[in-house]
């Protein structure tokens, strides 16, 4: 049984042998004359503006969270297409119906992202209770201490 | 795959339609408070209890091509989840009212996770099993870190889901490794290659698929040495959080870890009982004796988790394979009890907490007696629960796991787990002797919430029904034990 497992590692080394070698290779016969255009990021000649590391808007990290929605989906939606004829035939409806209900559900995350204002790129500040301003003004008040974990413990009276 | 099959898993689709319609409500009908979302979910999970154990006590039915059992066994945990989820909504709706920006996905999350037990009990096959883990933990990941404004809530729900990412891995990796070995993932086709394949027994690769399943399950359960993350996870949690993690994830953990011992009779038990052993002995002794030195009550409640996984593994050990099982039957009762006692003792801490800041020391319970006698009863009740005296439902449990051991003639280590049950109860007593031995200080613990008190009030009271008449449950858990021996 062990044997079959060796086939995985043959072509596990294989894989990593292409590669190694490819590269030795191209490293080995190119030809080596560095230059500012050829260093350039874009060597087709797009200029790069600044550095490309900075902070990007956390949104979107939500964009790539939504297209899971629609990528599972799909995962599902082409195998069950491809199969629909027969699983009419064994299931009847049921085989129409349950892919409805499965994309029903996929489609309640969306709903609740919509629902939840999510999908707008320019959001408003979420609403503040009153007690969440007097909490603001407290802190931006300077009289917290700088170390995060101490600011829920600290001199704020309990119960305001 | 039909609807005659979709009916077997009922309490699940509930849960899942409860799921999926507060989410709709909290995304499309905004409100300042979400105590109607708790009444919604705790519809939903009554109607999933109802449906549990309609007509599957005496049947044992494999459903979706063998990915699932309909089986009393699975029925069994289908009950303790919806009473663990119950309660933790209740304590949740109580912790919700508190938070200035409150979030009510809480009970999106809780009814998804216990969805995801329910399914993790009912599975049979390595794929089913990974996948419902799977919907248990997210869930469960996105609840400790739920309070957004505490960096301890926050470093909780990082480090369960950094660690629970590498226990899935292992899992995932043993999986991959049985079935390289055996051709299957399916549980009644592994336990039928296992019982005539000399071959198999010496594969080295085989029994590391196992070692590695071992290890996915040790994590949830948090069994030594895959514990590290149990402390800090439970202390940072919110305490409702904290309970339902204590009760529901361990019991749906050890639910399948005992249907795949059951699956892997009698094979697996010969090579796997001395490592299971060692882990069980350093379990509970490392989890007993560390939690002496807490003076935190959250932290406490922690480790007295390791240490009861280490009693549940011991009985774990003196699974027979026999119709009848007395250690399955055991099992089962002592997850009922052990999640009733966990959730009123988290539930204490939900009692007295406040807005900013959870409170959970010990030495704020001093003396709670006086101020609030019931809740300090209740405690009291759990704590006695916990240690396992009698007539609480914690010794009946404790009874019947050790008893089994020592039926099948393991009674070095029936003395072992009673010796530390001796050393936990000093520190649980601890806890009652602060309630009502000791004068209140400065910065005493008050809480004002009626409905935290009636959650408690209600485990506590199951926590003394059950034992003073342990039958009833003791049926139940004896039709689930008789559901994996195929003898009704």
């Amino acid at each position: 049984m062990q044997l079959h497992f060796a086939t995985v590692f043959v072509f596990l080394a294989l894989a990593v042998g292409f590669a190694v070698i490819a590269m030795v290779i191209s490293w080995a016969l190119r030809p080596k004359k560095p230059g500012t255009v050829k260093e350039s990021p874009y060597e087709c000649g797009e200029q790069p503006e600044g550095s490309p590391w900075i902070r990007f808007n956390v949104r979107f990290y939500l964009i790539a969270l939504f297209f899971i929605v629609f990528d599972v989906e799909v995962v599902f939606l082409l195998p069950w297409a491809v199969v629909f004829k027969e699983m009419l035939a064994v299931l009847g409806s049921f085989a129409f119906w349950e892919m409805v209900i499965f994309i029903a559900i996929l489609l309640v995350g969306l709903a609740y992202v919509w629902g939840k204002g999510d999908l707008a790129w320019v959001k408003g500040l979420p609403p503040r209770d009153e007690e969440d301003l007097e909490a603001l003004s407290w802190y931006e008040s300077g009289r917290f201490s700088t170390d995060r974990r101490s600011v829920h413990t600290s001199a704020k009276p309990e119960g305001v | 795959m039909s609807w005659t099959e979709l009916s077997y898993i009922a309490p699940i689709l509930w849960l899942v339609a409860g799921g999926v319609v507060v989410l709709l409500l909290e995304a499309f009908v905004p409100r300042r408070d979400s105590d109607h979302l708790s009444i919604v979910s705790a519809v939903f999970l009554v109607l999933a209890g109802l449906s549990a154990n309609t007509g599957l006590v005496r049947t044992s039915q494999s459903l979706f091509h063998g990915v699932l059992r309909a089986d009393a066994f699975g029925s069994f945990f289908a009950l303790i989840f919806v009473i663990i989820g119950l309660l933790t909504v209740s304590l949740g709706a109580v912790y919700l009212r508190r938070q200035s920006t409150p979030m009510p996905e809480f009970y999106v999350l809780v009814l998804f996770a216990t969805a995801g037990m329910m399914l993790l009990a009912s599975s049979t096959d390595l794929v089913s099993v990974f996948l419902s883990l799977e919907l248990m933990s997210i869930g469960v990941y996105v609840l400790a870190a739920i309070e957004r404004n505490s960096s301890r809530s926050q470093e909780a729900g990082f480090k369960y889901l950094i660690l629970g990412a590498f226990a899935s891995a292992f899992l995932l990796y043993g999986i991959a490794l049985i079935y390289g070995t055996t051709g299957t993932t399916q549980f009644e086709v592994l336990g039928a290659r296992m019982g005539g394949n000399a071959a198999l027994a010496g594969n080295l690769v085989f029994w590391a698929g196992w070692g590695l399943i071992i290890v996915g399950v040790g994590f949830k359960v948090a069994m030594v040495p895959f514990h590290q993350w149990t402390p800090d996870v439970y202390a940072g949690a919110p305490a409702p959080v904290a309970g339902y993690m204590a009760a529901g994830v361990k019991a749906a953990a050890f639910a399948v870890l005992v249907r795949l011992i059951w699956t892997g009779m009698p094979l697996l038990m010969d090579k796997a009982a001395p490592l299971l052993m060692g882990f069980a002995i350093v379990t509970m002794t490392f989890g007993n004796i560390v939690a002496l030195a807490q003076s935190n009550l959250k932290r406490m409640l922690a480790y007295s988790a390791i240490a009861h996984a280490g009693y549940l593994l011991v009985g774990v050990l003196a699974i027979s394979g026999h119709a009848d099982d007395a250690a399955t039957r055991g099992i089962l009762f002592y997850l009922a009890a052990y999640a009733l006692m966990n959730i009123g003792a988290f539930g204490a801490v939900t009692f007295v907490s406040r807005r900013r800041g959870e409170r959970s020391e010990l030495a704020g319970f001093a003396g709670l007696a006086r101020r609030h006698p019931w809740v300090s009863f209740f405690l009291a009740v759990c704590m006695f629960s916990l240690a396992g005296v009698p007539p609480t439902a914690g010794f009946w449990g404790k009874f019947y796991v050790f008893g089994a051991v020592i039926q099948q003639g393991m009674v070095g280590l029936a003395v072992i787990a009673l010796l530390n049950s001796a050393v936990a109860a000093y520190y649980y007593l601890r806890v009652v002797v602060y309630l009502y031995m000791r004068e209140p200080g400065e910065d005493a613990y008050i809480g004002d919430d009626v409905q935290a008190s009636a959650a408690i009030g209600v485990a506590a009271i199951l926590l003394l029904w059950i034992g003073l008449f342990p039958s009833s449950v003791l049926e139940l858990a004896r039709l689930g034990a008789a559901a994996l021996a195929r003898t009704f």
